[in-house]
């Protein structure tokens, strides 16, 4: 009967180490990091950031979650720059002050 | 007599029933596990094959695997400690008597507890090592610091500290007395309270429909359990007016 004891702790020790790899897995499967893709994906079609959805940074930092935000080159565009206007100076206009 | 007899064939059934299947469990395994690892030492297809499954199955090419491995440490020491509590509540309420020795189910209580513990100190260990969300020794050792969810990062580690203690006096038994050690073993049930609410609180996967389940059904089995028990001890007590009145 002495052996009964130790197939009782073999089977609870085996069957906690299969329950670990299992639960690994599982939690590999349901967590994969966010892929880039679909964001790029989005970024391509439309290229101005006031059309996609505001991203809440802080919500997202949680130790499962793998961000990673791609977002296009914005092409450049000119900015006309102003013309230097001179002003005359201000004269001081006598008066003893 | 008559019902110790029946007692000891039931024994002897039970255990010419389970043993032989246990053997045959323990060999299968062994043997697939041997001969995965001959097909992956001599058939190089094969080990790259196995490679990009085994990096795809449990994602060992990402920056997450520490923290797949700590959670998974984590429920299973959960899931170790519900059986470990489920166990002792039965013990006392004589519900695995029929089945097993008593000797056998305080080993099996004890040795289940052990494993628990076991698998907690591998949850921490991992965390330390973690890269992605680092944890020092003293964040881990002193509640309310983490820099994660504290307060149910505090709540784990408490609860750790209680299912210590109580694993402690099962070896220091002879030396407290058997009354202050039933004290302190009542103390479990806090534990796993603690336990129940930090892994349901700090872990991100408590989101999960599947984990929610695991956790409120293990709680929902230990507070039947713990009515029952109370029943079974209420039951037991002597009266104190019928003993007056005697």
């Amino acid at each position: 009967m002495k052996s009964l004891k130790h197939i009782l702790r073999l089977w609870i020790s085996f069957t906690s180490l299969f329950g670990f790899f299992g639960a690994w897995a599982m939690l590999a499967q349901s967590f994969r990091p966010v892929q880039a893709q679909p964001l790029a994906a989005a970024a391509t079609a439309y290229p101005t950031l006031a059309v996609l959805n505001p991203i809440n940074l802080n919500s997202a930092a949680q130790p499962n979650v793998n961000l990673q935000v791609v977002t296009p080159i914005p092409t450049p565009i000119p900015i006309p720059q102003p013309q230097p206007v001179f002003q005359q100076p201000l004269l001081r206009t006598g008066g003893s002050g | 007599m008559k019902s110790n007899r029946r007692y000891e064939s039931k024994q002897n059934e039970l255990s010419s029933l389970v043993i032989p299947s246990l053997i045959v469990v323990a060999v299968s395994f062994f043997g697939l596990c041997l001969l995965l690892t001959a097909s992956f030492i001599l058939l190089p297809p094969f080990q790259v094959m196995v490679q990009s499954r085994l990096n795809s199955l449990f994602g060992l090419n990402t920056v997450q695997i520490w923290w797949y491995a700590t959670r998974a440490a984590g429920l299973i020491a959960y899931l170790l400690l519900w059986f470990s509590t489920v166990w002792g509540l039965a013990v006392p309420s004589k519900l695995v008597s029929p089945l097993l020795e008593q000797t056998y189910t305080y080993d099996f209580h004890q040795f289940i507890s052990l494993l628990s513990i076991g698998f907690t100190v591998l949850h921490i260990i991992v965390l330390m090592v973690d890269q992605y969300l680092p944890f020092s020794i003293w964040q881990i050792l002193i509640p309310f610091i983490a820099p994660y969810r504290p307060f149910w990062v505090g709540i784990g580690v408490i609860s750790f500290y209680i299912i210590l203690l109580v694993t402690i006096t099962f070896y220091l038994r002879s030396y407290i007395g058997m009354s202050t050690f039933r004290y302190i073993h009542t103390f479990s049930l806090v534990g796993y309270l603690g336990a129940t609410l930090h892994g349901l609180f700090t872990g991100t996967d408590g989101g999960l429909p599947g984990m929610q389940i695991i956790y409120l059904g293990s709680g929902l089995v230990v507070l039947i359990l713990t009515a029952h028990w109370l029943w079974i001890r209420s039951l037991h007590k002597p009266n104190p007016q019928g003993s007056a009145a005697r």
